[in-house]
């Protein structure tokens, strides 16, 4: 082992991490906690105040993103609208926050958070809803679609495919 | 303590309404806490609210939780080793979430339905705690291990 300085500063990464609402919130938030300790985390959510109490457990700062789309605003119109203010709110967390990578769990506000990190050259990490037993969601069917990410983890070994690069490491619990 | 827990994302009032009907009946034998979310239907016999920061504490202080197919609400009721019985919720429970909940049947051992009305006939079932951890290997490892290299 080291004792090099910047060899232990380059190791400790700074990660931009999705923590929404529901289901997804419990799994990105377990996933933090397992990652907190060896890295810097950066929290980028649709609502600042259900985050609050974790990212401040976290040590980590929260952004905020409008949500895509919710179970009241399921029209493609809304949803096109709601992605480009997404889109320009990534953008500026993308530049302000210059993440080591970005990781997102099940949500689809990590599309936008993938296209800036793409850009930018910034490793992009999607990690699918451990509720995707049988089938993909739209998000990475999206990501994988447009290659967005340089990893794409599912959580079941059923739904792993390495031709389409969806791999089987575990899970965030 | 019996908690019951519809979520914050849809009502679920038929849920609401079977326990307090099994409330009502002395059917528990405890006193029954709801959180009704955004339901309209209010309990007659248990305290009700629609929301909180959190339900940790009523979480560890309830003997018995009745909850939706929420993924978080089983992960967390899984976590806390909580007896529980899920009801999926008809409205919110699309395929995926009937998936999940069907996979942890098979592989842990949970209860749950998709009618309120076999809570009577579950219940005994669920509060011994049938169900055993999911057992897998931690992402967070293969996720560390590709960040050291990037």
């Amino acid at each position: 082992m080291t004792n090099d300085p910047d060899t232990e500063i380059r190791a400790r990464k700074r990660l931009l991490l999705t923590i929404t609402g529901g289901g997804h919130k419990f799994q990105a938030v377990s996933l933090a906690s397992q990652l907190v300790d060896a890295h810097d985390l950066i929290v980028v959510t649709t609502a600042k105040w259900n985050v609050e109490k974790e990212a401040q457990k976290l040590d980590a700062p929260v952004f905020e993103v409008p949500p895509i789309n919710t179970f009241s605003h399921r029209n493609p119109a809304a949803t096109a609208w709601r992605f480009l203010r997404a889109l320009k709110a990534a953008r500026s967390i993308i530049t302000e926050t210059k993440p080591d990578a970005v990781i997102a769990v099940g949500t689809n506000i990590g599309i936008p958070l993938f296209v800036w990190g793409r850009l930018r050259g910034i490793p992009c990490i999607f990690i699918e809803s451990i509720t995707r037993v049988e089938h993909w969601s739209t998000t990475l069917r999206l990501a994988v679609a447009l290659r967005l990410c340089d990893r794409y983890f599912i959580q079941w070994p059923e739904l792993a495919d390495p031709a389409r690069r969806l791999e089987f490491e575990g899970t965030v619990l | 303590m019996i908690l019951v827990t519809v979520g914050t994302t849809l009502p679920f009032d038929d849920l609401t309404r079977e326990v307090d009907r099994l409330a009502g009946n002395d059917f528990f034998r405890e006193q029954v806490v709801f959180q009704i979310g955004h339901g309209t239907y209010e309990p007659q016999h248990g305290e009700f609210f629609k929301f909180r920061p959190n339900l940790d504490g009523l979480i560890e202080e309830a003997s018995f939780v009745i909850g939706h197919g929420g993924t978080g609400t089983v992960l967390h009721l899984m976590k806390s080793h909580k007896a529980f019985l899920c009801v999926a919720n008809p409205a919110g429970a699309d395929d995926h979430q009937s998936e999940f909940l069907e996979v942890l049947e098979r592989k842990c051992g949970i209860v749950w339905t998709q009618d309120v009305r076999r809570i009577s006939e579950l219940y005994e079932r669920a509060r011994r705690r049938p169900y055993t951890p999911l057992e897998m290997p931690r992402l967070a490892e293969a996720i560390s291990r590709y960040l050291n290299e990037v």
